[in-house]
C-alpha cells in the first residue's frame, strides 16, 4: 500500500492505494493553532483509521501549504565579487523575510567562466568582519563564477563557521542559475525555511517510525516528481511550490494521460500542464508573484482564463470537488473526483533528480565525459532514493543551446525520474461528467484560478 | 526632451522587445538602476535630438561588450562607462557632448541614461544597428566606413584600455579578447565622432521608437488592441499565435568549432496547426513555418505573452507555453547587399548549408 498526504493549514488530505488497485480517501482536521504537533497527532490519527493488512511501502508528503519562512533575527549576505557597488544604485536587493535585520558584507574574490581566479579571496577582511559579527546569524553566500568554482564560497564558509558563531549558512552554488541574484535569492528563501522544514521532519519520523516502520518517506518536489523527505531539512525550497504540480500529476493519473495536455480544474479556477513521457513538462524557474526568479526546477503550470482561452481541444480536465461545491455543469466534458488530487499526486509522483551544471568544455569527447558523469550521478542518487535501476528513465540529457559567449564552458541538463508502476481502479473515484447544452449557464463561469503558486 | 520614470518604463519593454533574448532581468535591472538613480539624485535623463548638438560635437556609443561571465553573474559596479568615457575625452582632447547606445535594443539600449545622467551628458536619439547584433562590427557606422576607434574598455575590476584601432572588425577581435581576459565582459565607449558624422551615418529615432513600442505595450489595453497598434504604429508585419510543443529545443550534435550552431525550437500554431520552427542563438535569427522560411535575420522576430502582451524572452520557450511570435523589419540599411553582408550570421549560413 502506498500513501500519500497533503498537509493544508487546517486538515490533512490523505489518500491510499492498495496494491490492487482500491482507493481510499480521508481527511483528518487540524486543531486550530496547533502547529506542528498537531500535524503529527492528525497522521497518527490517520494512520490508525486505515490499519491494514497490507504493508504500507511509501508514503509521500506535500508540505508546501505548512513551510513557513521564519526569520532568523539576522541575515548577513557575503557577496563575494572583484570589487563592491560603488553606489547604492547599484547593490542588488537583499531577499529577506519581513522583520529581519540585513547587513551586506562585500569581500574581494570570485571566479571566471573558465574557473580561474579573478581575484583572491580576501579572507583576512572577512576573518576582520567576523569579529563584530553578531552571533547567531543566518548566512547566506554568493561568490561571482560559483557555479563553475566554488571553493570562494566554501572558503568564506569554513571562515565563518570558524569565527562568526553563525546560525547557519547557505550556500548559493547549491542553486543552479548564472544570475548571483537569483542563485542569492534561492540561498536566502531556501534557509529561511530550513527550521520549519526541520520541524516538520522532526515531528513527521517518530510518528512514521512507530506506525509504518517499513516504509519509504519522500516528500513531493516543485516540478512533480518527489524525493526522500530528509532532504527536506536541507533544500525545502524545491518542495515550497509543490501543491499544484502534484494535483496535476493526480488528475493525469485519474485520466490515464501519459502524453498531452491535462487541466485541472477547482473550485476557484482552472489550471494546465502538458505531459511528456508521463511527467509535467517543467520550467527551469520557478516566478514569483513580483517576477523575481527562484532556481527551482516548477512544472511549467498555464493559468486558464475563465473563459477557457488557452485550454487545447484535446486538453483532459479533471475536476476536483469538495463537499459544498455546486457541481455546476460543465461547458466541456470533466472528470469529476472528490479525491485530493494533489494527494493523489503525491502516491503516483514519480522519483526525480536533477543535474543542472556549468561545466568547462571546448571539445565534444570533454562535453560528453561532463553529461555521461552528470547521468551516472542522477542515476545512482536516483537508485539510493529507492529507485530500481530498470525504471529510471533519463527524460533529458544534453547541452542547453550556447549563446555567442562563454565558448568555453556550457550547462548540461540532466533529468531522471523513477516510476513505479501502480493500478488505480479509477472507476470508482471518478465520474465522466458530459458537457452542458448549448446555450446554458454555469455558476461557476467568471471565476479565476489562484491555484497556480505564488510567493 | 527629459524623461520620466513611465518613459524610462517603455524605454525599457521596447528595449526586450526589439532584440528577444534570453536572461531579460538585466535589461529590467538597468531600467531599475536609472530610476534609482533617479530618485536618489533628482535628475532625469535628458533625450537630445541629434540636430540640437553643436555639428563639431563630440558623440560617443557606450555599451557592454560580453565573452565569458554575464553581466548577472559579474554585475558592474557602477564606475565603469564614467570611467570610459574619461578615457575617450581625454583621448581626444575635448568633452563628450553626447551619448548613444551600442545597440536599440536588449541591456545596451538603457546604458547611455544612466551612464548620462551620471556624466551630465545628454542621450541623442539614435543608434549604429537599430535593433541588436552580436559583433561591435555590425554597425551602419561601419558600413559608412566611420572608424570604430579609438575605444575605452573598463572592467568589473577597475582595469582600463584604451585601442587605437580603426577598422571595426579588428576592433571586434580585440574588444572580445579583452572581455574575456577582464573576466566576461568590458564597458566601454566606442566609435567617436562628430555629431554630423552621426547624422548623416546613424539610425535617427531609434530610441523615442523604443519609447513608443514600449508605451503600446505598458498601456492597460487589451492584447487585440495592442497587436493592432503593434501592426499600425510600429513595424510588426507578423503575429504568429504558437505553442511550445513537446519537441522544443532539439539541440544540434555539439562539435569543436560548432558551439554556434542554433538550437531549434519547434510549436504549433493555435489556428492552422502548422509547424513554426524557430532558430535560435541567443536571439531568434530565423522562423520557419511547415518548412518554408517566413522571416531571417536582419529581420527582428520577437515573442509576447498572450495573456497580457507583455514582452516575453527566450526563457520563455518552454514546452507547453503559448506565445505571440512577432516579426519586424529592420532598418533598411541591413537589406542592401552591403548591410546583407555585414550582418550575416555564420551560423545561420552554416545552417542553410546543412538544410
Amino acid at each position: 500500500m502506498r500513501i500519500g498526504v497533503c498537509v493544508h493549514s487546517t486538515e490533512i488530505r490523505a489518500v491510499t492505494v492498495r496494491d490492487d488497485g482500491a482507493i481510499a480517501s480521508h481527511v483528518v482536521p487540524l486543531a486550530d493553532e496547533a502547529g506542528i504537533g498537531g500535524f503529527a497527532q492528525a497522521l497518527e490519527q490517520l494512520l490508525d483509521l486505515e490499519r491494514h493488512d497490507e504493508a504500507v511501502t511509501s508514503v509521500t508528503f506535500d508540505v508546501g501549504a505548512v513551510l513557513r519562512r521564519k526569520a532568523a533575527g539576522r541575515t548577513t549576505f557575503v557577496r563575494i565579487a572583484p570589487r563592491a557597488p560603488v553606489d547604492i544604485v547599484h547593490e542588488h536587493p537583499a531577499e529577506a523575510v519581513d522583520g529581519e535585520d540585513v547587513d551586506i558584507v562585500h569581500i574581494a574574490g570570485g571566479h571566471s567562466n573558465s574557473g580561474e581566479e579573478l581575484v583572491p579571496l580576501d579572507a583576512e577582511a572577512l576573518v576582520r568582519w567576523c569579529s563584530q559579527a553578531p552571533r547567531g546569524s543566518r548566512y547566506v553566500i554568493t561568490a561571482v563564477g560559483s557555479p563553475i568554482n566554488e571553493s570562494h564560497e566554501v572558503r568564506a564558509g569554513q571562515i565563518l563557521l570558524d569565527h562568526a558563531h553563525p546560525g547557519s549558512v547557505e550556500y548559493s552554488h547549491s542553486f543552479h542559475s548564472s544570475s548571483v541574484a537569483v542563485r542569492e535569492r534561492t540561498a536566502a528563501v531556501n534557509s529561511s525555511l530550513i527550521d520549519s522544514a526541520e520541524e516538520i521532519v522532526g515531528a513527521l519520523h517518530p510518528v512514521l517510525g512507530r506506525a509504518v516502520p517499513g516504509a519509504r518517506l519522500y516528500v513531493t518536489t516543485n516540478e512533480g516528481g518527489c524525493h526522500p523527505l530528509a532532504r527536506l531539512a536541507v533544500m525545502p525550497v524545491h518542495s515550497l511550490f509543490a501543491e499544484a504540480s502534484s494535483a496535476l500529476v493526480g488528475a493525469a493519473a485519474l485520466a490515464a494521460c501519459r502524453e498531452g495536455f491535462v487541466a485541472v480544474r477547482r473550485g476557484e479556477g482552472t489550471f494546465m500542464g502538458q505531459f511528456v513521457r508521463t511527467c509535467p513538462a517543467v520550467f527551469p524557474q520557478f516566478r514569483t508573484s513580483s517576477g523575481a526568479a527562484l532556481a527551482t526546477q516548477v512544472a511549467n503550470l498555464v493559468e486558464i482564463s475563465p473563459e477557457g482561452h488557452g485550454l487545447p481541444a484535446a486538453a483532459v480536465i479533471v475536476e476536483e470537488t469538495e463537499l459544498g461545491d455546486d457541481e455546476a455543469e460543465p461547458d466541456r466534458p470533466v472528470l469529476r473526483t472528490a479525491l485530493s488530487l494533489c494527494a493523489l499526486g503525491a502516491v503516483v509522483t514519480p522519483l526525480a533528480d536533477w543535474a543542472h551544471r556549468v561545466v568547462p568544455g571546448t571539445t565534444e569527447g570533454e562535453v560528453n565525459a561532463s553529461i555521461i558523469a552528470l547521468e551516472s550521478r542522477v542515476r545512482a542518487r536516483l537508485v539510493s532514493f529507492g529507485a530500481h535501476d530498470r525504471r529510471i528513465d533519463l527524460l533529458e540529457s544534453g547541452v542547453e543551446a550556447s549563446s555567442y559567449d562563454n565558448s568555453s564552458t556550457v550547462t548540461v541538463r540532466v533529468r531522471g525520474v523513477s516510476l513505479d508502476p501502480i493500478a488505480l481502479d479509477r472507476e470508482s473515484v471518478v465520474d465522466l461528467v458530459p458537457a452542458r447544452p448549448p446555450g446554458r449557464t454555469s455558476s461557476r463561469e467568471g471565476r479565476r484560478s489562484d491555484h497556480v503558486p505564488r510567493l | 526632451m527629459y524623461l520620466d520614470s513611465e518613459d524610462v518604463r517603455n524605454l525599457s519593454a521596447g528595449a526586450l522587445f526589439n532584440a528577444c533574448a534570453a536572461e531579460p532581468e538585466w535589461t529590467e535591472d538597468g531600467m531599475r538602476r536609472v530610476l534609482a538613480h533617479m530618485d536618489m539624485t533628482g535628475l532625469r535623463p535628458e533625450l537630445k535630438q541629434v540636430t540640437d548638438l553643436d555639428p563639431d560635437a563630440l558623440v560617443v556609443c557606450v555599451g557592454f561588450v560580453n565573452n565569458g561571465l554575464s553581466l548577472s553573474e559579474l554585475r558592474p559596479v557602477g564606475d565603469e562607462f564614467i570611467a570610459a568615457i574619461e578615457l575617450i575625452a581625454e583621448a581626444h582632447g575635448r568633452e563628450v557632448a553626447g551619448l548613444i547606445p551600442l545597440a536599440a535594443g536588449s541591456a545596451n539600449a538603457v546604458v547611455p541614461f544612466l551612464a548620462g545622467m551620471q556624466c551630465g551628458i545628454p542621450v541623442i536619439d539614435a543608434d549604429p544597428m537599430g535593433r541588436i547584433f552580436p559583433l561591435v562590427s555590425q554597425t551602419v557606422f561601419a558600413l559608412n566606413s566611420l572608424p570604430i576607434g579609438p575605444i575605452a574598455a573598463v572592467s568589473a575590476l577597475g582595469e582600463s584600455a584604451l585601442l587605437r584601432v580603426d577598422e571595426p572588425a579588428r576592433g571586434e577581435r580585440l574588444l572580445r579578447a579583452l572581455a574575456e581576459e577582464f573576466g566576461g565582459w568590458a564597458a566601454t565607449a566606442s566609435y567617436p565622432m562628430t555629431a554630423d558624422a552621426l547624422g548623416s551615418a546613424g539610425i535617427l529615432g531609434s530610441l523615442s521608437n523604443l519609447i513608443a513600442i514600449g508605451r503600446v505595450l505598458e498601456s492597460s489595453r487589451g492584447t487585440d488592441h495592442k497587436h493592432s497598434e503593434l501592426r499600425r504604429s510600429c513595424g510588426v508585419r507578423q503575429i504568429v499565435r504558437a505553442r511550445v510543443s513537446e519537441d522544443s529545443w532539439v539541440a544540434r550534435p555539439w562539435a569543436p568549432s560548432r558551439v554556434g550552431i542554433p538550437a531549434s525550437v519547434v510549436l504549433e500554431e493555435e489556428a492552422g496547426g502548422q509547424i513554426i520552427q524557430l532558430e535560435v542563438q541567443s536571439e531568434i535569427l530565423m522562423m520557419l513555418s511547415d518548412g518554408a522560411v517566413r522571416a531571417v535575420s536582419p529581420d527582428i522576430i520577437t515573442l509576447l505573452r498572450p495573456a497580457d502582451c507583455s514582452v516575453a524572452s527566450l526563457d520563455d520557450l518552454w514546452t507547453g507555453n503559448v506565445l505571440d511570435i512577432c516579426v519586424l523589419r529592420a532598418a533598411s540599411a541591413w537589406y542592401t547587399p552591403a548591410g546583407r553582408k555585414l550582418g550575416r550570421r555564420p551560423s545561420l549560413a552554416m545552417m542553410e548549408e546543412t538544410r
